[in-house]
């Protein structure tokens, strides 16, 4: 039976502070360090790898848009979880182009790990490869894994070194924190169906070209405009796109959200793949649906069994949203587990496994793991 | 509406994975990716007919019961258990093919199994959480046919592209074998000769030198004869990862033929001096390298080689004329001896010539009975006659007597040193036997012959002596046969064998040029033979001669020691006939007692 993590928190966002909790953390008998910190502490990567590269510990985690310390989100600061247990951590690098070559690379790297059944895994928002890599490591490690996880890096899309290693930050890289413990998880998001189904007429990747052989965008923007009562803007996009993104629904009724990242006025570019001829839904909610969401995740979680260590990704779109409310959500989610601290991140795109079993990219949810 | 839509999505999409890629397995685990996005598969299987090969088919053999074999899974395991090792898994999809349904549903303890035939060779199987929809499990067949034919299409393409591929490998391979010794795995001596076509041409246009090298390695046939083939196979092999090593990309090393490598280099220059620096260069590295030890579990062996070579830089010479000059240099070096290399010039081919013409003279001599048997008598200290050894001459009808240190090397190339060596056989049998009938002195014991190393070699050379004395009808005492050591260097042990044979019947053994062949004492010791032959050499000033003096000496204590007796050569003066006394050697031949005799006169000293 695992013991609790170590948890320390900051929300400065010094390096040396940094420095002290991994310290400190290590001093309590800390087997593994995830570190969870924010963008905008904007760590000297030179320094960073000074203190990085000075711990014989295992260190592991990811830089995010915000971090998650009970029921608060900070844009400064850091958490520094000390795992009591030894985990293995596989950095994935080399995530080549060729998709045969991807499938290769994840086999022969997920050798080490193949005996695991739980992990967290987090990936560079920004390295392209992020959901073949989720696809080809699934494939490998086979049905009845459990997984958690979420995409680090910055809002202002662009590539950052934001993955933690011993040797300093990387990018472009994919990071499996293979667990010793088992991982209970949960997902939710509280979003509904508005409109549809539409089919996918054409789509390629994160780009959905036509819905209904019509241009994806002009669909769209039809759409929305039949449910205003006033004529859109020709800039509506970025106020409309975080407010109705797509949904895909599955057989047995589940809906997988693909945010709307932008568009060049025919496609829709989302976060996430959107197959060829599957059917899509536009999507909405508000903050009280997606607030029970969150809530029936967290409930669920502690029904399955104690809680040492609750970590959450919760989508950082969703933090947007709720604005200064994000508590309420945070909150609801604490509010099972009154004697675990909730740590967490705010992150872009979430994993975790779904109904099937399988581990899939989500967008505007939320995970919740316990371990 | 919405269902029909749902289920015309998940046909297509599902559909979108067949034809993708002509790889089968890559399409099926397409398929089965899609299978899990748009079926919420918690697991999928395919399973199909195999081959003998374990490929997959799709006809049945009617003859034999049909087993599906797992193919493919996404994911590829369960729990942590390979689905390819899932032997529950297994058993159900073979029961499910055994029975004439087209899908069913089954559940097995806490996992939904959805079962659908592909065609009659293969089988989808669906994990779920949930039952599939009748709807959807309608909806699927149009898919699955569409997917057996790809499979088969799939399929007949891997038996192709494997067609193909193994006809590319029959056809490299046939084209390698053409091209390539198998030994060595160097190009062979046809391969070689296209480069050098090409070279030619390539020097010729470009106003370079091109140069062939031909090494013979030497010592190599006792590597063969005395620890194996196998043995000699390795340091063949050893011998062309050395060359090619040190030519690299400078030119090109080909095995010519047995024990002979040849190299060309192109793009050498023009101008002489350049040219043939860097010919020598390469040749040193050359013999530096062959003369490193092979190592061997074997033992350790010592080899080196003589090199002949030919440039080329127009096209007054062709292919055939560079090898064989190359070739003719080569056995000129070989010759001469003391140089390791040598280029080709045009004498050495009038040389060859010559010899050849000289071989040819040899033929014609013994067929035309120009070969006599002259005998140089062997006297004690006493001055009695105790034997004479048998000397071949040669009275050639336009040249006169020829010297046997000139023809004997040239028949000793051929064959036709047996057919000379039987020629002094069947001579020397008869003259004995006609000595027999003579009132010979008591002390005269024996003639003796000189044996070569071929016909030692053979295994049936003792029998071919025995018979002669006996066809002859001769006392096997009358006749002595002399070795020389150097002759010992072959197979040993059938040397030996054969010796006892014949002291064994009679015939006595003297070891010829004693000294000069540095023979291993330890097999002197082995050998039947009754008397030492201080060469000539050593005789020769042995009076004021402190090493000559030395060396005899030796070589009489030597066959004191060894039981045997002692006979000195070349005796010319009273002053080296009293020093051989002095030192306790009391038998001789040499012009000081007697130059040879023809047999008549050898009959006459006799009788004298």
């Amino acid at each position: 039976m695992p013991t609790a993590s170590i948890i320390k928190f900051t929300d400065s966002s010094s390096l040396s502070e940094l420095n002290k909790a991994i310290d400190s953390v290590i001093e309590e008998g800390a087997k593994t360090v995830l570190l969870l910190t924010c963008i905008d502490n904007n760590y000297n990567q030179e320094k960073s790898k000074k203190v990085l590269q000075q711990y014989t510990v295992s260190l592991c985690g990811a830089v995010f848009p915000k971090i998650i310390y009970k029921n608060k989100s900070y844009s400064q600061g850091a958490i520094v979880l000390g795992l009591m247990v030894h985990c293995k951590v596989v950095n994935y690098s080399m995530l080549a182009d060729s998709d045969a070559d991807l499938k290769s690379y994840i086999q022969l790297k997920s050798q080490q790990i193949e005996n695991y059944q739980n992990f967290i895994i987090i990936s560079d928002a920004f390295c392209n490869q992020c959901e073949n890599f989720t696809d080809h490591f699934y494939d490998y490690m086979g049905s009845g894994i459990s997984a958690i996880g979420g995409g680090a890096g910055s809002l202002d899309l662009l590539p950052h070194p934001v993955i933690f290693t011993n040797q300093g930050l990387i990018s472009n890289a994919t990071q499996v924190i293979a667990l010793p413990c088992p991982i209970t998880n949960s997902i939710a998001h509280g979003w509904e169906i508005l409109e549809g189904p539409y089919l996918v007429t054409s789509s390629e990747g994160h780009y959905v070209h036509s819905l209904n052989y019509r241009p994806t965008f002009e669909l769209y923007k039809e759409i929305i405009q039949n449910k205003i009562d006033y004529p859109l803007e020709d800039d509506f996009f970025n106020e409309y796109a975080k407010r109705f993104p797509l949904g895909i629904m599955s057989l047995d009724g589940d809906i997988l959200v693909r945010d709307s990242l932008q568009t060049n006025g025919a496609y829709l570019e989302c976060v996430g793949n959107v197959p060829m001829n599957s059917m899509v839904y536009l999507l909405h909610s508000d903050l009280h649906k997606m607030t029970l969401a969150s809530e029936k995740a967290a409930q669920e979680v502690a029904r399955k069994g104690v809680a040492n260590t609750l970590l959450l990704f919760d989508c950082v779109t969703r933090d947007l949203l709720f604005g200064e409310n994000i508590s309420d959500e945070l909150e609801v989610i604490q509010r099972p587990f009154p004697n675990t601290r909730l740590v967490g991140v705010m992150a872009l795109g979430e994993i975790a496994n779904t109904t099937n079993g399988s581990i899939r990219l989500l967008n505007k949810s939320t995970v919740l793991g316990s371990f | 509406m919405n269902i029909a839509m749902h289920i015309m999505s998940i046909q297509h999409q599902l559909v979108l994975a067949i034809d993708k890629d002509p790889d089968l397995k890559k399409m099926l685990h397409q398929f089965l990716s899609l299978c899990s996005l748009s079926l919420n598969s918690t697991n999928s299987h395919i399973f199909l007919i195999k081959d003998n090969n374990n490929n997959p088919a799709y006809q049945l053999n009617i003859n034999h019961e049909i087993q599906l074999k797992h193919y493919v899974s996404f994911p590829m395991k369960k729990s942590g258990l390979l689905s390819s090792e899932d032997t529950k898994l297994f058993d159900l999809v073979n029961q499910f093919f055994q029975n004439n349904r087209d899908e069913q549903e089954q559940k097995v303890s806490s996992t939904l199994y959805h079962f659908f035939k592909i065609g009659d060779f293969g089988v989808l199987t669906i994990e779920r959480e949930k039952s599939l929809d009748q709807a959807i499990r309608n909806a699927l067949p149009p898919v699955l046919n569409k997917l057996a034919i790809s499979t088969i299409a799939a399929i007949n393409h891997h038996s192709l592209v494997i067609e193909i591929k193994t006809r590319q490998r029959v056809e490299e391979k046939i084209s390698y074998q053409a091209s390539h010794d198998f030994l060595t795995g160097l190009y062979n001596r046809m391969k070689i000769q296209e480069f050098l076509a090409s070279a030619i041409d390539d020097c010729i246009h470009q106003e370079q030198t091109g140069a062939i090298l031909l090494i013979n390695l030497t010592g190599f046939k006792n590597i063969n004869d005395v620890m194996g083939y196998h043995v000699g196979d390795e340091v063949l092999k050893q011998a062309a990862v050395r060359l090619k090593v040190l030519i690299k990309d400078m030119g090109i090393v080909a095995r010519f033929n047995g024990h002979e490598f040849i190299i060309l280099i192109e793009s050498l220059s023009l101008n002489n001096t350049k040219a043939q620096s860097i010919i020598n260069d390469v040749i040193a590295d050359i013999i530096y390298a062959m003369e490193i030890p092979f190592e061997f579990v074997e033992g350790r062996f010592s080899l080196s080689c003589f090199i002949g070579y030919e440039t080329f830089n127009n096209a007054s010479k062709g292919v055939q004329d560079i090898l064989k000059n190359a070739s003719i240099a080569v056995y000129e070096a070989f010759k001469r001896g003391k140089d390791k290399a040598l280029p080709y010039n045009e004498v050495m081919s009038k040389q060859l010539n010559d010899h050849i013409s000289y071989t040819r003279e040899i033929k014609q001599a013994l067929a035309f009975n120009e070969f006599e048997l002259h005998y140089q008598p062997q006297y004690d200290h006493l001055n009695n006659m105790i034997g004479a050894e048998a000397l071949l001459r040669w009275n050639n009808p336009l040249r006169g007597y020829e010297s046997p240190a000139v023809y004997i090397p040239i028949a000793e190339e051929s064959d036709l040193i047996m057919q000379i060596s039987s020629y002094v056989l069947q001579q020397a049998c008869e003259d004995i036997r006609k000595l027999q009938q003579l009132p010979l002195p008591d002390t005269f014991k024996q003639v003796s012959i000189n044996i070569s190393a071929k016909q030692l070699a053979k295994h049936d050379f003792a029998d071919t002596i025995i018979l002669a004395i006996k066809k002859n009808q001769i006392s096997p005492l009358h006749l002595k046969i002399e070795i020389t050591e150097s002759i010992m260097m072959g197979d040993i042990e059938l040397s030996i064998a054969c010796l006892e044979k014949l002291h064994d019947f009679g015939v006595e053994c003297a070891i010829d040029d004693f000294g000069t062949g540095y023979s291993s004492l330890a097999y002197l010791k082995r050998l039947p033979a009754s008397l030492l032959k201080i060469d000539r050499s050593f005789v020769t000033d042995i009076h004021k001669d402190p090493s000559n003096h030395a060396i005899a000496n030796m070589v009489i204590k030597l066959a004191n020691s060894l039981n045997m007796e002692v006979i000195a050569e070349g005796v010319e003066t009273k002053q080296e006939l009293d020093s051989l006394i002095a030192l306790g050697c009391y038998q001789y031949q040499g012009f000081y007692f007697s130059r040879p005799l023809t047999f008549n006169k050898l009959v006459e000293s006799l009788e004298a």
